[in-house]
């Protein structure tokens, strides 16, 4: 636990706005809420993500006393959309905690992965959202994960990222954090961020205390050293990736009339596809930068 | 000249290398800018009528530009995204300045 204090005492010097905590599953941490009252004590503000498998109402007074918010992910608005990705019964048990959470009046969050075939039910699930009085927040598949071999067949083609985006147009309140700033280059843009955080606003520490610069990027050779040995305030000024991420923009971007609105796209997805975070999106919208890439 | 502003609540900030950036709770917003005089001026909001942070940050950081202008014009963008708001004329009597020594390090 001081490991952790400490940590946090770290985050609050540098004045972080909020942490994400993803999982795994947050909730199965024994000290969980008390790591979360230290947050609370110092100032800075705490989501996470779960499941809802262990959402029952004493979990959600002890959520809602503290403030916290809650993304639950379901990747479907109906069972036989969701649970053939999530897993048999997942939808309801989900359904079950955005229930109980609201029923305390916990902000919650519907997170829900886009894939290709998903993008037409995109008005459902805002929906179903707004039925629980929940938000709704569209996330990027990356080629990570569960999604590695199956990521050609499932990534929206370019088509229907246009329909994505003219959606995204009509629904300013649907949050998409950074995963879809890269669309902008297909006309105005976006709310929110137009670049990608990643070195710039954001980082990922590891449960062992490695920093990374995204949860897309955490590979050994993408390690920024280990909070348990520095500080991550002073790793954030020191580390020569993050600067290099700060400065340097993809060679095969330059030129791009849309370079203000989208500056090479996720450096994760990069980072995942290339190997090299430093190359344009490889689901860059505007295509012509295909051609001038060499892997 | 003399409207005071008030920053919203919910908002968070501080200040990067190369600018600033703002977090909004209520919407889970971040903004970045490039300038941290921008950032500044977020600080400085509550602490004075807008000629009074003019006078403030002219000394400091804007070398020969039109400050009230300046001022305004920051406080305008703010205004738009929602960050701070315009106080009614009755509540613009409030206290007299209080307005910190600035650092001379905000660059544009
Ligand atoms: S060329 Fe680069 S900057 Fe332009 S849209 Fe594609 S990824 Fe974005």
């Amino acid at each position: 636990m001081s490991q952790i204090r400490n940590f946090l005492d770290d985050l609050a010097k540098m004045k972080v706005f909020y942490i994400n905590i993803g999982g795994g599953e947050p909730l199965l941490h024994q000290n969980f809420f008390e790591i979360m009252d230290y947050a609370v004590h110092k100032d800075v503000y705490v989501q996470f993500s779960t499941n809802g498998t262990l959402i029952n109402s004493t979990v959600a007074a002890e959520i809602t006393k503290r403030g916290l918010r809650v993304q639950v992910s379901l990747d479907g608005w109906q069972p036989s959309v969701n649970n053939p990705i999530r897993g048999v019964g997942t939808f309801q048990k989900a359904v079950a905690a955005i229930r109980l959470l609201r029923e305390k009046n916990v902000t919650v969050a519907i997170n829900c992965v886009v894939t290709g075939a998903s993008i037409a039910g995109l008005d459902a699930m805002l929906q179903l959202a707004v039925s629980y009085g929940a938000k709704l927040r569209l996330s990027r598949l990356r080629p990570a994960g569960r999604a590695l071999n199956q990521w050609w067949e499932l990534v929206p083609s370019r088509e229907q990222y246009v329909r994505l985006y003219q959606w995204l147009m009509r629904h300013p309140e649907v949050n998409t954090g950074d995963s879809f700033f890269f669309l902008s280059s297909l006309g105005e843009l976006l709310p929110g961020l137009s670049f990608c955080g990643a070195g710039k606003l954001t980082c990922s520490v590891d449960p062992q205390g490695f920093v990374y610069p995204c949860p897309f990027m955490m590979d050994p050779a993408t390690v920024i050293g280990n909070v348990k040995t520095k500080p991550l305030s002073e790793l954030w000024v020191e580390a020569e990736l993050f600067s290099r991420m700060r400065t340097e923009e993809p060679r095969a971007c330059v030129g791009c009339h849309s370079y203000s609105k989208c500056r090479g796209g996720c450096r994760g997805a990069s980072y995942l596809v290339y190997g090299n975070w430093n190359m344009p999106d490889p689901e860059c919208v505007r295509g012509e930068v295909n051609d001038k890439i060499s892997i | 000249m003399d409207s005071r502003y008030t920053v919203q609540p919910g908002i968070k900030y501080r200040y990067e290398q190369s600018g600033g950036v703002i977090y909004r709770r209520v919407d889970d917003s971040l903004h970045f800018f490039n300038s941290q005089l921008v950032i500044n001026l977020l600080e400085l909001a509550e602490r004075g009528t807008v000629r009074e942070i003019a006078a403030k940050i002219s000394q400091a950081s804007l070398r020969g530009r039109d400050a009230e202008e300046f001022v305004l014009k920051i406080l305008y963008l703010l205004e738009e995204l929602n960050l701070v708001h315009e106080l009614e004329p009755s509540n613009n009597q409030a206290a007299g300045p209080d307005l910190p020594d600035l650092a001379d390090n905000r660059q544009m």
